[in-house]
């Protein structure tokens, strides 16, 4: 199991390593020259070099990319372009709406999944089972932002439950950002809860036909146990596998539920800070979110050596 | 019968409107063995399922069945679950399987203890532990936390035991509980049961498919084909009088030895092994330690004859596979020497065509080792482009249909698809697809293990003939003794890589010098001698 551990921390040191060269390389190629931009087209010429050379960007490319290697490390991550504030806070502020708005949907998505694949697998054929499925088929079908505008049109202009958008921040109560975040969470877990519906249910019947569900019978387990007791931690692996996945693109891929909501989360910094030409507050998102997909991954590396005893090597 | 312990009664099952089962009848005594043969399909599993109630979806049973007094096949879900595991344990087919891959073998031990009887949970281990170490697993040696994929085939199958017999059921049903396995293992497990069977007075229901095993265990016999019970008697009874004609067919083909007339010539070996030494790396204990490497063949000197048919036999993991592989060129070697009409073949990496030519193999699987999507004569085509000259389409056309016909198939069948074929006509279009190029060796990798005794007499008739018409030499790879002994001229016995015996195969099935071969042959089951058949000789 150690050696399972260490060698997963190896690949995450090493996927971190090389995706920090290829975001600095792929940034370095984009067109378009921060300081000229932020000065404008009538700037004068020794204008932009000074701004240039403030900015640290007349230096040679290795040392650029160990000042900023250097600096994320320790947590310095440089100071914006456009804002000329520090990216660690301009980061830090988004990553507390993204993170727990990444969290929050994907916990729906799993409450409103595992039991809804379940008892579509327990009940194979029936009408249960055809009614979750063809649910499903609707959540993948329906785009999010319009799903997202039907919650607001319902619970925010008709009914009054929630505010419509915007984020009143954590210093205003856990209680007033978390109902701040339930309808962007919802509109983004509808399609998760689906997908990982389908996948659990799948998954459980593929494991419900194996031969240790007839032993399991033989002992004298009726179906539900066999079910509860023997199935699901075997149908666990292609299911964490598509959490994992769905947990990194709730992360950054919320961009347009964010612009929906009017949230200030990390899709919407990116965004903005591409089109200013903000290079280093990319850079050191695209890292952010890097480190979280990796950390994800890692954590659901783990999370299979738990469930399954076969990937802990042996001992 | 009053004292049947087990008793079906004209017991009829369909799923989804298909006939499985034709008014089956049969009992079991207290305390005897009832063996079930029968070939696939024949419904000997339906029938182990039916009376457990555990059918699949769409299944309808009718029919009485009386077990210990009551009738069972009416009881609700909930009695049933009650006589499952606790009055009747059942062992299954595929040990590697059977068991549930996350769990440790204690907890799958003790959770049927703990579902039938109050006890707590440690109790319910130190019960579990008490019967894996009846079942021949010591504790000290396999500790309750073991999980399934740390045991091998025959150690998985003794926790299926285990947990069948945890209760002290007063049937056991077992299904083809030994045919996965090598046999020295078969022959421990079917030990076992017997041992079993005899220290707790506890009924067996053996199904198998092999005449040889059921004889040395059952004393009771049914025999069963396409759903019917044909013949049923005292076992002695039914081999002695043979008296329905399907026992005796089955009789007959199981001990079937095909007629071989080749002629072998014994000049230059068609191939030719020098001190073949084959490794393949094993799992990394550490990071840093260098990759250990397991050495599958030792050193193997082998020399096959145009015409000849050898056979190596051996159990699982003893490397005869890998020997076949580095023989066809698809598995790399480490040293020693291949030779072919006197030609090195094997220098280099990439094996040539011409000596892809001459050597074609068959797998064990019919099922799957061919694409569904192809249709017949696209696959058994599928060697040709080996050949210099490529037929044009009009010559490919007659060779597909000629070499379908060698195999006793129909030129027509080239048109249609994989899956509309039994197990044994899947067989012989995998031999079509190695003769279609007129090799001069096919390597059989257990080439009939998965067929019926029926279908097996009739694919080494074909064997056999094509070997004299075509002048074929066969490395005839298998872990079933009595079809390596009536198919082979020479035999080669492998054990840890290496071939501790060899020679004539009738001598060293007479009088084998190297235990292991010893080992081996007293570990296979024997088909007893029957009155009928000696009467008719």
């Amino acid at each position: 199991m150690l050696h399972y551990i260490f060698k997963r921390t190896l690949i995450l040191l090493a996927t971190l390593f090389v995706a920090s060269l290829v975001v600095f390389v792929t940034i370095e190629v984009v067109p378009g020259d921060p300081a000229s931009y932020m000065l404008g087209l009538n700037a004068q010429e020794d204008t932009v070099a000074a701004l240039r050379a403030e900015l640290g960007l007349d230096k040679s490319r290795p040392a650029r990319y160990w000042t900023w290697l250097s600096g994320l490390v320790t947590g310095d991550f440089g100071t914006s372009y456009t804002y000329r504030t520090p990216v660690a806070d301009m980061v830090g502020d988004r990553l507390w709406v993204s993170l727990p708005l990444a969290i929050y949907a994907l916990v729906l998505a799993t409450l409103i999944a595992f039991p809804a694949g379940v008892y579509a697998a327990s009940r194979r054929g029936g009408i249960t089972d055809t009614v979750v499925m063809a649910l499903t088929q609707l959540g993948v079908a329906i785009p999010n932002f319009w799903f997202a505008m039907l919650l607001v049109l319902l619970f925010a202009i008709k009914l009054g439950w929630f505010s419509a958008g915007g984020f009143p921040g954590w210093d205003a109560g856990v209680w007033q950002a978390m109902k701040s975040l339930t309808l962007p969470a919802i509109a983004l877990a509808l399609p998760q809860a689906s997908i990982l519906t389908r996948v659990m249910r799948s998954s459980l019947l593929d494991v419900l036909n194996e031969d240790f569900i007839r032993t399991a019978r033989a002992k004298g387990l009726s179906r539900r146990q066999a079910l509860w007791k023997h199935a699901l931690r075997n149908a666990m692996v292609p299911v964490l596998t598509i959490m994992g996945l769905q947990f990194s693109f709730l992360l950054a891929g919320a961009i347009i539920i964010e612009n929906v909501f009017f949230l200030p989360g990390l899709g919407r910094l990116i965004f903005q800070s591409i089109a200013s030409r903000d290079l280093i507050v990319v850079e050191s998102v695209v890292m952010i979110l890097v480190l979280a997909v990796v950390l994800v991954t890692f954590a659901i590396d783990l999370a299979y050596a738990w469930v399954d005893p076969r990937l802990r090597g042996s001992r | 019968m009053s004292d049947s312990l087990l008793r079906l009664d004209k017991v009829n099952l369909s799923i989804h409107e298909t006939p499985i089962l034709h008014d089956v009848s049969l009992q079991v005594h207290a305390g005897s063995v009832l063996g079930i043969i029968g070939e696939s399909g024949s419904g000997k599993s339906m029938t182990a399922f039916s009376i457990l109630q555990l059918l699949p979806q769409g299944a309808v049973c009718s029919g009485n069945i009386h077990f210990d007094g009551m009738q069972i096949n009416n009881l609700s879900e909930e009695q049933l679950c009650h006589i499952r595991g606790n009055e009747i344990g059942m062992v299954f087919q595929e040990p590697m399987t059977a068991l549930n891959p996350v769990q440790n073998i204690g907890a799958q031990v003790a959770e049927c203890i703990a579902l039938h009887k109050s006890v707590s949970r440690s109790q319910a281990l130190t019960q579990a532990a008490a019967v894996l170490e009846r079942v021949g697993l010591p504790n000290n040696e396999f500790p309750l936390t073991r999980y399934p994929h740390e045991l091998s085939g025959g150690q998985r199958q003794r926790v299926v035991i285990a947990i069948a017999v945890a209760l002290e059921p007063k049937l056991l049903i077992a299904d083809e509980p030994t045919t996965a396995l090598d046999v020295t293992t078969q022959a421990e497990i079917l030990a076992l049961l017997k041992q079993l069977v005899v220290e707790s007075d506890m009924a067996m229901m053996l199904i198998t498919h092999d005449l040889a095993v059921v004889s040395e265990v059952a004393d009771n016999l049914v025999i069963m084909r396409d759903g019917r019970v044909l013949d049923h008697g005292p076992t002695r009874t039914v081999f002695n009088e043979l008296k329905h004609p399907y026992t005796r067919a089955l009789y007959d083909a199981s001990s079937h030895t095909p007629e071989r007339n080749a002629s072998i010539e014994q000049v230059v070996p068609l191939v030719e092994l020098t001190d073949l030494v084959c490794e393949y790396p094993m799992a990394r204990r550490s990071l840093f330690e260098p990759r250990k490497m397991f050495r599958a063949v030792n050193q193997v000197s082998l020399s096959i004859f145009s015409g000849e048919s050898v056979g190596l036999v051996g159990e699982s993991g003893c490397g005869k596979s890998t020997l076949a592989k580095a023989l066809l060129g698809l598995s790399p070697i480490v040293s020693g020497r291949i030779m072919l009409r006197g030609e090195q073949v094997h220098s280099g990496v990439k094996v040539s065509n011409k000596v892809r030519r001459e050597m074609q193999v068959v797998f064990q699987d019919p099922y799957s080792s061919f694409n569904p999507r192809h249709r017949v004569g696209r696959l058994i085509a599928e060697p040709l482009h080996l050949l210099e000259n490529q037929p044009d389409k009009h010559q490919r056309v007659k060779l597909i249909r000629v070499t379908l016909e060698s195999v006793g198939l129909d030129g027509e069948d080239a048109n249609k698809y994989i899956h509309e074929f039994s197990g044994g006509q899947r067989q012989r279009i995998a031999i079509a697809r190695a003769l279609i190029i007129k090799p001069a060796l096919i390597i059989l990798d257990e080439a009939v293990s998965a067929l019926d005794v029926s279908v097996r007499a009739q694919v080494l008739d074909l064997l056999a003939e094509l070997s004299d018409s075509h002048e074929l030499a066969y490395l005839f790879i298998s872990h079933d003794l009595s079809v390596v002994r009536s198919i082979t001229d020479r035999v080669l016995v492998m054990k840890q890589g290496q071939i501790v015996e060899r020679g004539d195969t009738d001598s060293v099935f007479i009088s084998p010098e190297h235990n292991y071969t010893k080992t081996l042959l007293a570990a296979a089951p024997q088909l007893p001698q029957s009155n009928a058949e000696a009467s008719r000789i």
